[in-house]
């Protein structure tokens, strides 16, 4: 496993990465432009499943709109943000907030899924009306845990000096 | 102005309010991040109804029920980044008013702001703008790229 990610580190993309002045910071920005609309969009979600907006609109049709421009940055972020980590690679993965970042991306996802699964099967009766519990808990932890998200992304800057 | 705002951040780095943020480990951090929760919905807000305008997303929903849904959220949002960001500017004031990116910034967001003031009144006339959508999401994504500049280029 280290060696695997001493390979990646020392691969010719990561070293431009990690070796170019203008190149990690324009990745960067690229990640962060799309981590916004990340968690803006998802929000939007969130905030119709809670209840709090969009009320007017149905969630399926909300969901049908708003999830692919979702889907779309959060793939632009992966892949900004994969090239930041094979730059430093050991560095990412000693960095307590980097590794819980990947949790809560993955314990999001998790939620999303349980609610797509599971709360989402009866979404015909609550489509336009008041969301469930099962949605607002859905909606809320989302929220929490992308917030948490770039909470964890922000320190990682913090705790890890660029350059 | 280069002047006026060397005295400002001279001035802002003699206040106790400075003082106790430079003080602080954790204030900074904090700041930044409601910054760009806040910039992140600012962003998307507009983002989506831009989309709407240019016809990308929301279709099934009139332009008008996606701009007051969109717009709201965006404008009620701005002044949560602008006091996070005055906060970072008095605990930082050199970083923030002696560097160009952060002059850019303020540039930009003010071109996007009346480009969204624009959009408002485009959408209430009954649509169009395509090329202001266009525009108005080149340079809100512009504020933002300036806004991570800041931290690579060098106070003056």
């Amino acid at each position: 496993m280290n060696q695997l990610i001493t390979l990646i580190e020392e691969s010719a993309i990561a070293t431009s990465v990690r070796e170019g002045d203008l190149l990690f910071p324009l990745i960067e920005t690229l990640h962060i432009l799309a981590v916004s609309l990340v968690f803006g969009s998802i929000m939007v979600v969130d905030l119709r499943l809670l209840g709090a907006a969009s009320r007017a609109r149905p969630v399926s049709r909300l969901t049908a709109s708003i999830l692919p421009v979702t889907w779309v940055a959060f793939v632009v972020a992966i892949g900004a943000g994969g090239l930041m980590f094979i730059s430093k690679a050991h560095k990412y993965l000693e960095n307590g907030y980097f590794d819980a970042k990947l949790v809560l991306i993955a314990a999001a996802g998790l939620n999303m899924m349980v609610f797509h699964l599971l709360t989402a099967r009866d979404i015909a009766t609550w489509d336009t009306g008041a969301p469930p519990l099962g949605a607002r808990i859905a909606g809320g932890l989302s929220m929490a845990l992308w917030i948490s998200v770039i909470t964890c992304g922000r320190l990682i800057g913090f705790t890890m000096p660029v350059g | 102005m280069e002047h006026l705002l060397g005295h400002l951040s001279h001035y802002l780095a003699g206040t106790a309010a400075c003082r106790l943020i430079q003080s602080s480990a954790w204030m900074i951090p904090a700041f930044q991040t409601v910054h760009i929760l806040a910039i992140s919905v600012i962003f998307s807000s507009a983002i989506l109804l831009n989309l709407r305008v240019l016809g990308l997303v929301e279709r099934d929903a009139p332009l008008a029920q996606a701009a007051n849904r969109f717009l709201p959220a965006l404008w009620t949002t701005v002044p949560l980044a602008v006091a996070t960001g005055v906060l970072m500017i008095v605990g930082e004031p050199r970083r923030a008013l002696m560097n160009e990116s952060f002059h850019l910034k303020m540039l930009l967001l003010l071109i996007a702001l009346a480009a969204t003031a624009l959009t408002r009144r485009t959408v209430r006339a009954g649509g169009g703008g395509r090329a202001l959508a266009v525009l108005s999401m080149l340079v809100w994504a512009g504020v933002i790229f300036a806004g991570r500049w800041i931290a690579y280029s060098q106070p003056g």
